[in-house]
């Protein structure tokens, strides 16, 4: 796996990715080697470099920079193979116009130049990404570098203080965090250039929401999409970041590639490629998703999206359940809610939590006090908080949309016990990472999906002044629709038990 | 188009007998096709113009509406395309959308046992999807003029430098001024080298106009006499005063309950508002023209074909070519501008051998263009026998005025 040319690899790009990669290849062994991939790049690279289908799933983040360089190598390696291709077609087409000779049929385009489509969540991994480019490419001169530093980096003058946060929210959340961007990167013979029209692009990269602004929805005036139509090369990397954003705008994205564009876009209708003529475009791009877990929803959208005729991988990394990092001594108790089929699931768990949960705290006079409940999904969380506004209890919310000042004042009330119960969401700490002081008592209405998460919140946990940990506790629910989930937190070994005994339907840990 | 035996062996009945599609000439392939759409013999037309056509002359063919002309031409461009295969082979013009669609099923049915791909390249309809048929590069394409002209500007990567062979069918309608821009254009940008027909029922005499489609020492092949009309149409008028118009056309529907009838007017407002009117009375009608959209025109034309509506409230988009069997009756609501639409509108029935018969409304204002109709096709019509059922006309008027009342307020 030296030989970049055996790999096809277009030579432009040869030098220039060798020392970008060295940096990852150094990584590992300490001396000067000859490998041009790590490991990891290898085994990925063969795959990728053969036009499968790949969904990624590994939660040592430590490891995306190197999967994002072969990645860039990839989409750049396509977009100059297909560039000389349709230059070498034109150039013959030419040559025998002048000789007045008939052209055979030369079909090698697409609709729409872009090729290669980035899904990213955050303008600062697309920088990452574009850098790397840049320092692939093997491009002479870069147009627009500076505007694009300008929009993609923080003034230095602005940086967020994060030092009281966790390394993975330090890592998603440095520099610019806008979630709104697309870009269309052309590249010329000798040039490569930022911000180009989409319909003269090769490359986008983009955030969901970024695309979803101009595809618009039905029924709106101005509405453009024709520059998915031919779309070969789809990369929808930090999946687990995406689906803390707006996952619909994503599959609204998805929904509109592929399809057979509303104008000409001045396009040589002669050379288009038949399957594009046929509208089987999609079954001829290639897909690479890269995730740090996967959840039902990417499941799904990969056995309903990808669609390659070369095939698909999924590759998984078992669990061994983030329950071990868990260091304070607390008393975990899992309850399975029992449930007939997904679509009843949600009415038998919020019934298990009003009728079985809630009941059984209130009871008690410990239990009443310092309850925090964390919910993952916002729908829960309105349900919820509905229920526990007409029955008065004494509580305050916590979401992705609570302003400062109400945050402040929901942490302070509940430390000091001025209200009983704190209601979360997953997207509140995930975006935000307070610490809650003072929680005795959690409830995990759902496991959240950042398994890190549960060590965290239970690690987090303060038992009352002057007493012994033994009078923390935690409760969990779970359906059996959560196994992905709960095998994050509970690890492989235990999920099967907890997901499938028949003996009983609540597990102790302690 | 050419189910036409028997007008043939009414004319040269022994002569034309023993002609088979085999003894013109034509490969074994379309003769399958031939007798699979029922193709018994070839019709007058056909016999005369195909032998000509395969020794590579251009024609100008004139024969009586419904005698075959679409497969006259078709035949033999489908024959030399199998002789040498290649993509923009033949471009077939035609007036109108529903006709050139028409022509492109007739293409699509004589070249299936030989995989014919065909393009119909009309206006009204979705650009981007005739530019992915084009980028198929199809064997023939069937068009009407404007929007062909549309894709050899605006379509990149499409032209008609190779083409061999141009078909203008109801080339007088087409070498009309309407159509002049359109194909001056098309005329540009393909090739001189090539073989052009010219058909119609009723052809211009004018040389200059001739000239314009730049045939090479064309072959006339006239079946009939200029301006005629079938034998086997029944043709009547009928005489009333202009303010019992409407009157009149529902009761000799009513009269003619059961039988297709298609209704042509001239202008697309009244077809618009007979359509409604004659609705509020119950009757099964749909319009067709030219300000209706694409989907619509095509949506009434299939629901008139099929049979589920038997009244067709037409201007004169559906003048020409059309192909439907099934027409019993034409009533000519307004009395057409020229003599030409007039053979045009009544050839709509009683065609291919079959019986029909035409009914003219001429009122007060009408007389003289009636009869110079009567003039140029030679033929002195009676009125339409009403028999005792004259005085009941008027008994429909009240009605007839609230229908068209309530049609008036849409």
């Amino acid at each position: 796996m030296n030989n970049l040319n055996e790999l096809n690899i277009k030579k432009r790009i040869q030098e220039s990715f060798i020392n970008t990669n060295k940096t990852f290849v150094k990584k590992e062994d300490s001396e000067e080697s000859d490998e041009i991939f790590t490991d990891l790049q290898k085994s990925l690279f063969s795959y990728i470099n053969n036009y499968n289908d790949i969904i990624y799933s590994n939660s040592d983040n430590s490891k995306m920079n190197e999967i994002r360089s072969i990645y860039t190598l990839h989409a750049l390696n396509h977009v100059f193979k297909t560039r000389d291709k349709i230059l070498k077609n034109s150039e013959k087409i030419k040559h025998l116009q002048e000789k007045g000779e008939d052209i055979p049929d030369i079909r090698d385009q697409g609709f729409t130049r872009p090729k290669v489509l980035i899904v990213l969540p955050y303008r600062n991994s697309a920088l990452d990404v574009m850098d790397l480019m840049i320092k692939m490419s093997g491009s002479k001169q870069i147009e627009n570098k500076k505007r694009l530093y300008n929009e993609f980096k923080l003034p230095s003058d602005e940086d967020n203080d994060m030092s009281d946060k966790p390394d993975d929210f330090k890592k998603i959340f440095r520099g610019n965090i806008d979630d709104c961007f697309r870009v269309g990167i052309k590249f010329t013979r000798k040039t490569m250039r930022f911000f180009a029209d989409f319909y003269q692009s090769d490359i986008i990269v983009a955030s969901p929401l970024g695309l979803r602004m101009i595809i618009g929805a039905e029924g709106e005036k101005k509405r453009d999409y024709d520059f998915l139509s031919s779309i070969e090369l789809l990369i929808i990397d930090q999946c687990q970041d995406l689906l803390m954003q707006n996952w619909d705008h994503l599959l609204h994205v998805l929904n509109h590639m592929h399809l057979i564009p509303k104008a000409t876009h001045d396009t040589d209708f002669s050379r288009i490629k038949n399957w594009y003529l046929d509208s089987k475009a999609k079954y001829l791009c290639q897909n690479l998703i890269f995730t740090e877990y996967l959840t039902p929803e990417l499941n799904s959208l990969f056995n309903t999206y990808c669609k390659n005729i070369s095939g698909k991988i999924k590759i998984r990394h078992q669990h061994y359940g983030t329950i071990n990092d868990v260091i304070i001594p607390v008393q975990q108790t899992y309850h399975r809610v029992a449930t007939k089929s997904i679509k009843h699931s949600d009415d038998d768990r919020f019934n298990f939590f009003i009728y079985k949960v809630l009941p059984n705290i209130q009871k008690s006079v410990i239990l009443q006090m310092h309850t925090a409940i964390y919910v993952p999904s916002y729908f829960d969380f309105i349900r919820i908080r509905n229920y526990m506004d007409e029955n008065d209890y004494s509580y305050h919310v916590l979401s992705e949309y609570t302003e400062p000042a109400d945050i402040s004042r929901a942490r302070s009330d509940f430390y000091h016990g001025r209200v009983r119960y704190i209601l979360m969401t997953e997207r509140f700490h995930y975006f935000r990472r307070y610490r809650i002081r003072g929680i005795q008592n959690i409830v995990f209405y759902g496991l959240p999906d950042h398994a890190n998460f549960f060590s965290e919140m239970l690690n987090n946990l303060s038992p009352p002044k002057g007493e012994e940990g033994s009078d923390v506790s935690c409760t969990i629910l779970y359906t059996k629709y959560d196994r992905l989930k709960l095998e994050r937190v509970v690890g492989f070994n235990r999920v099967q038990k907890l997901c499938n005994s028949m003996k009983s339907d609540t597990f102790m840990f302690a | 188009m050419a189910k036409t035996e028997k007008v043939i062996k009414k004319t040269e009945k022994e002569e034309e007998k023993q002609v088979t599609f085999e003894s013109l000439g034509i490969i074994p392939q379309i003769c399958e096709a031939c007798e699979r759409l029922k193709f018994k013999a070839p019709s007058e037309i056909q016999a005369k113009s195909i032998p000509i056509a395969l020794q590579g002359r251009d024609i100008i063919g004139l024969a009586q509406t419904g005698s075959g002309k679409t497969a006259a031409f078709s035949i033999p461009i489908l024959q030399e395309l199998w002789n040498a295969p290649q993509p923009f082979f033949a471009c077939i013009m035609s007036p109108t959308r529903e006709l050139a669609i028409q022509i492109a099923e007739q293409i699509e049915a004589l070249g299936s046992t030989m995989g014919v791909r065909c393009a119909t390249i009309v206006g009204g309809m979705d650009m981007m999807t005739q530019a992915i048929a084009l980028s198929k590069k199809p064997h023939v394409i069937v068009c009407t003029p404007g929007r062909l002209v549309d894709h050899l500007e605006n379509t990149k990567g499409f032209n008609l430098k190779h083409l061999k062979y141009l078909i203008l069918d109801e080339a007088d309608r087409l070498l009309d001024l309407d159509f002049g821009d359109e194909i001056d254009k098309v005329l540009k940008v393909i090739p001189r080298d090539r073989h052009t027909y010219l058909f119609s029922a009723t052809m211009t005499n004018k040389v200059e106009k001739l000239q314009r489609a730049s045939l090479v020492n064309p072959v006339k092949i006239e079946v009939a006499t200029k301006y005629s009309t079938v034998d086997t149409l029944l043709q009547y008028y009928l005489f009333f005063p202009f303010k019992n118009k409407e009157c009149y056309l529902a009761y000799l529907l009513n009269e003619l309950a059961g039988q297709t009838t298609i209704v042509f007017t001239t202008t697309c407002l009244v077809s618009q508002k007979l359509t409604l009117m004659l609705r509020n009375l119950g009757f099964q009608a749909v319009c067709l023209h030219g300000q209706l959209s694409q989907a619509k025109r095509i949506g009434a034309l299939n629901k008139f074909k099929s049979g589920s509506r038997g009244i067709l409230i037409a201007t004169d988009v559906a003048s020409r070519g059309l192909d439907i069997p099934s027409v019993d009756v034409v009533i000519n609501y307004d009395v057409p501008q020229s003599s030409k639409d007039y053979i045009h509108r009544v050839g709509r029935t009683a065609r291919a051998g079959r019986s029909g018969k035409s009914v003219t409304f001429v009122t007060q204002y009408d007389v003289e263009w009636f009869q110079r109709i009567e003039a140029a096709i030679e033929k002195k019509m009676e009125e339409f026998p009403l028999g005792t059922g004259k005085e009941n006309v008027l008994l429909f008027q009240e009605r007839v005025s609230e229908a068209c009342r309530i049609a008036n307020m849409v």
